[in-house]
């Protein structure tokens, strides 16, 4: 019970799972005036359940995940969180009710702290709803506490990443957003950064991970979908899209095939 | 379809265009200098004296448009160096040395003053650059008006007479026969300047100094050099302003002008030498008119500024950019529907 | 040996007042990535405002106050009048704004009330206490008193709380903070109303010992701008530091050098400063000189 404290635990049953979860339905996304990327884009996040959106480099992945944050607005479609309504909230709001978004690039603050970092990520809490966050984080994120007290400029990618990821369950998110966190990893630091990936999943939160790297993020995933210019081509169990034959010939290339 | 055709056509153009190209540039800048000296020939006395400042801010602005509107590094020292440039002429001998000679020291002196924001200006973010060049145009205000045995301190100096040809340069009339021609040659030289490799170093370093600097862009030497460049054009207009004024005072160089040459450059667009010159002429021509303001003069200045920057965001050039494009756009679409109908 | 001490003690108070302009450019440098040259301007206007309260026969403490509450209300309209519209725009743009806007000020003061400069009652009594052969004012321990009283909590709550996380990581990264839900815009305005407050607060301190001119803006922010760039752009107690050690070094250079070239070692500081050492005694490294 470390994620949402004082809720009880998810059912197992999909559709409350989905109830109290994030549910996209039909969005259509462009920037500014630009002609939209994403088109009648719809897709469920259980509490508690991982979901992997997988895609080429240009798919819209990043911007799917600015739109569920609030950073670009719907132009059709909505956005639930638990019921709520959170199309076109803006991303202060968005991020105080119950959404964080890991983005792409880690995008700590290089000149302040590991644990300023966390902190700032807790932003929305009082002081000691604050301190109680932490304690948490740091319970889930050990490696966070050691390096704790270094400028996050100064450290690894991997630990950046991890980093990265406590910043955004300061907020004790109810859905976690992860923009490419295994890009630029080593092997092992991706390993770790999905362990702690299902960790958080456990806890209840729901998880849309956006990935190119399809083999590694069904594997963990539960369910997921596959991006292609903008539409949700294939949807499904994570085990089903893994030996779909479209991904494998579209996908899954034989580099791919021989790393896995 | 329409935009294939149309880069087809601007690419035939170009080649036919390029052709000239050594010709051209030029042969471009001289005609329009020699047109604008004609039609100035009978023009009143106080416009010849709009015109012959507006000359000197626009080869000052000339060379503030390869710091700041290429490199991008804001520099609030521009007027200072043209007093270095205006003071060099007025304590040197200048009847005895000749023209030619004293506005070359005043280049190099200029440019040296410069080169030492560059120093800075290299190795750091734009706004340190701002401040260094403010810290350099109070150090060099502070010494004009301290050594009042060299400079006149607050009073000023006099500067000597000198004849061009038996022309007498301090008479607007005369003094535009020097200044438009340099004009011209100014404006070329950093139209040339724009289209260098030196040029590209400096834009690239100002869109992206990590990435331009992991291209192999000595973007250190390349600032450097910019702010030196600027440098020599500025101790050029101070020279001249100089010898077209017949003095020289501190009040003539503070940061009032710094911020017109600054106006200039934003307004008349870092892409194109003749943009800043209509500039100056336009923004010295408003600037003289505010003086019967005294005082007010100030305000009227600065809330322009502040007007020009909210409501211009890409200067005169992007007025004349943002109506060809708005122009170009109801064309296409006027052509994409005659083919569709 | 009495001329350098009372050397160090009108050092001591002319610092806390450099002091509080330099951490007022430094706070609104830390959020916003901005320099505002307008920064000594808008620390004038305070003591103009608070000598036309006096005249309107308003008690000093009200006239006072009445000066810096302009100063902020000033710093309050120009962020959302002049700068916000220009974030988008290059950095230049919006620094060049705030040069425009130090010319209004000064054009503003020299035509409302004169270009002639005007003096100021102190806000205690200039009456020296002769403390072994030195002499100390009431007003330079009340001008010390109050910096430290505004400075040294400001610094705690800029460098303890949630708020002042969240203006650290707007100037680094103003996208990322908003996924945190904190309003870079919020944080601008908030960090040049306080900004403007500490303008204030200098200004009246120092325009009864200084007297009051309409240029006296320009001079002060660029003696505001060597103490913040000699503590470190953007940390607010190398600001704090560095307004006792300008002050320090201007003083010296007045007494012992030239009287005339006291403002040019704070220039000369600036330009060494930005040459040899770029983030000057407490500065971020990460900040003044990226590595690729
Ligand atoms: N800031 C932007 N403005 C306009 N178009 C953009 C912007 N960012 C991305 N795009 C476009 O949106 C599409 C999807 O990009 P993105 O969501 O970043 O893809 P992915 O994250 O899947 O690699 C691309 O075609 C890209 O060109
Ligand atoms: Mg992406």
């Amino acid at each position: 019970m470390l994620w949402k404290a004082g809720k009880e635990r998810p059912k197992e049953d999909p559709a409350v799972r989905a109830e109290q979860g994030l549910v996209v339905s039909g969005i259509e996304v462009g920037y500014h005036r630009g002609p939209a990327i994403l088109r009648d884009l719809s897709l469920t996040v259980g509490a508690g359940e991982i979901f992997a959106v997988v895609g080429r480099n240009g798919a819209g992945k990043t911007t799917l995940l600015r739109a569920l944050s609030g950073l670009l607005p719907c132009r059709r479609g909505s956005v639930r969180l638990q019921g709520r309504d959170f199309t076109g909230l803006s991303a202060e709001r968005v991020a105080r009710s119950g959404i964080a978004h890991v983005p792409a690039g880690r995008r700590v603050i290089p000149g302040m702290t590991a644990l300023d970092n966390l902190k700032l990520g807790g932003y929305q809490h009082s002081r000691t709803a604050l301190a109680s966050a932490l304690d948490d984080v740091l319970a889930m994120l050990p490696a966070l506490a050691t390096w704790g007290a270094r400028r996050a400029g100064t450290l690894s990618g991997g630990e950046q990443q991890l980093l990265a990821i406590g910043r955004a369950l300061m907020s004790r998110p109810v859905a976690l957003l992860l923009d490419e966190p295994l890009t630029g990893l080593s092997p092992a630091y991706q390993q770790d950064v999905l362990e702690e990936m299902s960790k958080i999943a456990k806890g209840g939160t729901a998880i849309l991970l956006v990935e190119q790297n399809v083999r590694k993020s069904l594997r963990t995933a539960d369910r997921g979908m596959v991006l292609d210019e903008g539409r949700g081509v294939l949807t499904g169990a994570a085990a089903e899209l893994l030996a779909a034959d479209r991904l494998r010939d579209g996908y899954l290339g034989v580099g791919d095939a021989r790393q896995a | 379809m329409s935009s294939i055709t149309r880069s087809a056509a601007y690419r035939g153009w170009r080649r036919r265009a390029q052709g000239l190209q050594p010709v051209r540039g030029p042969l471009g800048f001289a005609v329009t200098a020699a047109v604008f000296m004609v039609a100035l020939s009978g023009a009143p006395d106080t416009t010849l004296m709009t015109i012959s400042l507006a000359c000197v801010y626009a080869i000052a602005a000339l060379g503030l448009t390869v710091v700041f509107g290429l490199a991008g590094m804001l520099s609030l020292a521009q007027a200072a160096i043209m007093a270095v440039g205006g003071y060099t002429v007025a304590l040197i001998a200048l009847d005895t040395i000749g023209l030619l000679p004293a506005l070359l020291l005043a280049v190099v002196a200029g440019a040296a003053v410069s080169g030492l924001s560059g120093v800075v200006g290299a190795r750091t973010k734009s706004h340190y650059f701002a401040l260094a060049t403010l810290a350099l145009a109070e150090g060099v205000r502070l010494v004009l008006v301290n050594e009042s045995s060299v400079t006149g301190g607050s009073n000023g100096h006099p500067v000597a007479l000198v004849s061009l040809l038996g022309l007498q340069l301090a008479d607007p009339r005369y003094f535009i026969l020097l200044a438009v021609p340099l004009v011209a040659g100014c404006a070329y030289l950093v139209h040339c300047l724009r289209k260098s490799r030196f040029g590209l170093s400096l834009k690239a370093a100002a869109a992206d100094e990590y990435m331009a600097k992991a291209a192999g862009v000595a973007i250190d030497r390349s600032r450097t050099l910019a702010t030196i460049v600027s440098g020599g054009l500025a101790g050029l207009a101070g020279a001249l302003l100089a010898i077209l004024n017949g003095y020289v005072g501190p009040q003539d160089f503070g940061l009032g002008a710094a911020v017109l040459l600054l106006l200039i450059v934003v307004f008349g667009g870092a892409s194109s030498s003749m943009g800043t010159v209509v500039a100056a002429v336009v923004l010295t021509y408003a600037s003289r008119g505010m003086l019967d303001l005294a005082e007010a003069s100030g305000l009227v200045y600065g809330l322009a500024t502040l007007l020009l920057l909210l409501l211009l965001p890409g200067g005169v050039a992007g007025v004349g950019k943002a109506v060809a494009g708005r122009l170009g756009g109801r064309i296409r679409r006027a052509r994409t529907r005659q083919e569709e109908a | 040996m009495a001329i350098f001490g009372q050397t160090i003690i009108s050092a001591v108070a002319a610092g806390a007042i450099y002091a509080l302009i330099a951490v007022g450019f430094s706070l609104i440098y830390q959020t916003t990535k901005l320099v505002n040259f307008a920064h000594g301007s808008i620390a004038i206007l305070a003591p103009y405002v608070s000598y036309s309260l006096l005249k309107l026969g308003l008690a000093m403490p009200v006239a006072v106050l009445g000066g810096v509450l302009a100063a902020a209300a000033f710093a309050f309209v120009m962020d959302r009048v002049v700068l916000a519209p220009l974030r988008t725009r290059h950095i230049s743009v919006p620094i060049l704004a705030t040069v425009a806007v130090a010319i209004v000020i000064e054009a503003v003061t020299s035509l409302v009330w004169g270009s002639q400069p005007l003096y100021l009652e102190s806000l205690a009594s200039d009456e020296p206490w002769r403390i072994s052969g030195l002499s100390i004012t009431p007003n330079q321990v009340v001008i010390v008193g109050i910096t430290g009283a505004v400075v040294l909590p400001l610094l705690w709550i800029i460098a303890t709380t949630k708020v002042g996380r969240a203006m650290r990581g707007c100037a680094q990264d103003p996208e990322v903070v908003t996924l945190f839900g904190v309003s870079p815009a919020r944080m601008y305005l908030l960090s040049f109303v306080l900004g403007g407050v500490l303008a204030g607060l200098a200004g009246v301190l120092i325009a009864p010992v200084t007297g009051l001119k309409p240029t006296g803006g320009l001079e002060l922010s660029t003696i505001g701008f060597s103490a913040a760039v000699l503590g470190g752009l953007g940390s607010l107690p190398g600001a704090l530091v560095g307004g006792f050690l300008i002050a320090l070094l201007i003083n010296m250079t007045q007494v012992y050098l030239s009287a005339g070239y006291g403002l040019g070692v704070a220039y000369l500081v600036m330009a060494l400063v930005l040459l040899v050492r770029v983030r000057g005694l407490f500065g971020d490294d990460i900040e003044a000189v990226r590595q690729v």
